[in-house]
């Protein structure tokens, strides 16, 4: 279950956001949808800057108590947290590639999603790992 | 695998922080270890038995059936 947990709601993602961005371009610009993926573009970048505030404190904590800041599982997880993300944001970007050529999107919004997608996934990787550690692979 | 770092920790009095530091390794590394969600290094599996003041087959117990 754990294994499928990943790939679903990466999936769950992709069609979330594919869902509205079909939508929205059929949609006027002041719609109700285009404030939805107004939400996901700020959400986003609170997400992620409380996430480096979260690291910059765990390592001020880490350097004062004299252990050290990265080490090899940190470095492990985030390794491996790069790799799947990487891999999930091929398919990303090919269902974006779909959307693209399919609907009258502006490139400029594509790009901010596939963007979007990239980070997201990352720091789902990444929060699956710490939270559910890395056995033999 | 499975390790006796917790009980070995106990039995010379060490908590997880002095665990850590006599190893190089964050707390949350030793914590992982202790619940079994990592296997460490060889590097790091040696470091902890000679902190453990133990032989490193008897803190970590290579089970073929949980791998």
């Amino acid at each position: 279950m754990k294994k499928l947990f990943l790939p679903i709601s990466t999936l769950t993602f992709v069609l979330v956001i594919a869902g509205i961005l079909i939508y929205q371009t059929g949609t006027p610009e002041n719609g109700t949808i285009f404030i939805y993926s107004e939400i996901i573009h700020v959400g986003t970048v609170v997400l992620l800057f409380i996430l480096g505030i979260y690291f910059a404190v765990q390592r001020i904590i880490s350097r004062e108590k004299g252990l050290p800041e990265d080490d090899e599982l940190s470095k492990r997880i985030t390794q491996k947290a790069a790799a799947i993300s990487f891999y999930i944001s091929l398919f990303i970007w090919l269902v974006l590639l779909y959307i693209l050529n399919n609907t009258t999107i502006d490139i400029s919004v594509l790009f901010s999603y596939g963007f979007i997608g990239m980070s997201l996934t990352f720091v789902l990787s990444w929060f699956l790992l710490n939270h559910g550690g890395i056995q033999n692979d | 695998m499975i390790n006796r770092i917790k009980e070995l920790r106990a039995k010379y009095d060490l908590t997880q922080n002095d665990l850590a530091i006599k190893t190089s390794v964050r707390r949350e590394t030793i914590v992982f270890l202790e619940k079994g969600k990592y296997n460490p290094s060889l590097k790091l599996a040696y470091d902890i038995s000679r902190a453990l003041k133990s032989k490193i087959e008897e803190v970590f117990i290579f089970d073929d059936k949980q791998d």
